[in-house]
């Protein structure tokens, strides 16, 4: 079993760097569809790195027990942050939210206008800054002339780190 | 064995997860959810360990089945879990591409950290891109169509406005967003 987690391993970094490549040097509109290729192909990697893991014997040099319990710990770990995913669509997702009010609206629909008076961005901006600033990743200043917002130390990181991905990746501003 | 201790273990996560949400509606979910993992690693570690005893192998144990060969159950354990790996970067990259607090991080860091009223940080977000990119997404995988100046549901829409609604509620979640 060792063997097949160390080549999903393998699998995963040809993809990371494929993907970052790919979306480095080529300008992609369908980025999901893209990555579920890429993944696709990747998983061809499979038929020469099992039976080369295999060829090396590492599974008897760890107890069973071990890899019976290090392979149920990452099974329920990915398990789970691909319930996240699930999960912050559901719970945070605008485009759902939108979907909800389009519901109510029934056969008449909303123009643009219409959804931005039901939502306004404003309200989504401002949860948002409230969940940042309770999470100390944005700084609140309070001064005479008003309440000012600014990047707190670890916002400023994740500013950098972010920003320099989104501009690796040529995601455009996003958001 | 491991992925079916690790499953038994999800799903015994789930109910736990939807009855303290239906029950107490935590004002910090991600932070309950993320405790709730935490707390469910050690059961998941001694379950893998204690499985094997408690299910009668000769029933349950997927490895002594006579149709799946040890070699299939490797490729299918690979594959397995290079798309779970793929799912957990799926949540990276829509932190990434899609979401709204990072976009502030990077637009603050971008005017050099400068302080920002809550207006200006409005005016720098351009919120009318903001929910026009998001309705071009969802025409384009055929959730909501043009016609004129507005946009109507599809059937597809429909079905999944639906169900997004029922599973809020279930969940005691409000409308979010």
């Amino acid at each position: 079993m060792i063997s097949s987690t160390f080549s999903a391993l393998i699998v995963f970094v040809t993809f990371l760097m494929l993907h970052s490549l790919v979306f480095h040097f080529l300008k992609i509109t369908q980025r999901v569809r893209w990555m579920a290729i890429l993944l696709g192909v990747c998983l061809f990697l499979l038929f020469f790195l099992l039976p080369f893991f295999r060829s090396l014997n590492i599974e008897e040099k760890i107890s069973k027990t071990s890899q019976t319990g290090l392979l149920s710990l990452a099974v329920f770990t990915f398990i789970w942050f691909g319930y996240l995913q699930f999960y912050f669509i559901i719970e945070r997702g605008i485009s759902p939210r939108f979907l909800i009010h389009f519901l109510e609206a029934g056969k008449r629909g909303l123009t643009l206008q219409e959804a931005n008076t039901l939502y306004p961005f404003e309200d989504v901006l401002s949860r948002r800054v409230d969940q940042m600033v309770a999470s100390n990743l944005l700084e609140e200043l309070s001064t005479p002339s008003g309440k000012y917002l600014k990047n707190s130390k670890k916002g400023q990181w994740m500013g950098k780190v972010f920003g320099g991905l989104k501009g690796f990746l040529q995601l455009g501003n996003g958001g | 064995m491991a992925w079916m201790s690790a499953i038994f273990a999800f799903i015994l996560y789930l109910i736990v997860h939807i009855s303290i949400f239906r029950a107490f509606q935590p004002k910090e979910r991600f932070r309950t959810l993320k405790t709730l993992f935490f707390s469910f690693l050690p059961v998941v570690f001694v379950g893998s360990a204690l499985l094997p005893l408690a299910l009668s192998e000769s029933v349950l144990n997927i490895e002594s089945f006579p149709f799946i060969s040890g070699s299939t159950l490797e490729y299918l354990n690979a594959i397995g879990l290079s798309i779970f790996l793929f799912f957990g970067y799926c949540t990276f990259y829509s932190l990434v591409d899609r979401s709204v607090s990072v976009r502030v991080h990077t637009e603050l860091t971008q005017i050099k950290n400068q302080p920002l009223t809550f207006k200006k940080l409005l005016a720098h977000y351009q919120p009318n891109q903001a929910t026009e990119r998001r309705f071009s997404h969802m025409i384009d995988r055929g959730y909501l169509e043009k016609r004129d100046d507005r946009f109507y549901l599809t059937q597809k829409g429909g079905v999944l406005a639906t169900r997004v609604s029922a599973l809020k509620k279930f969940l005691n979640l409000g409308i979010g967003g």
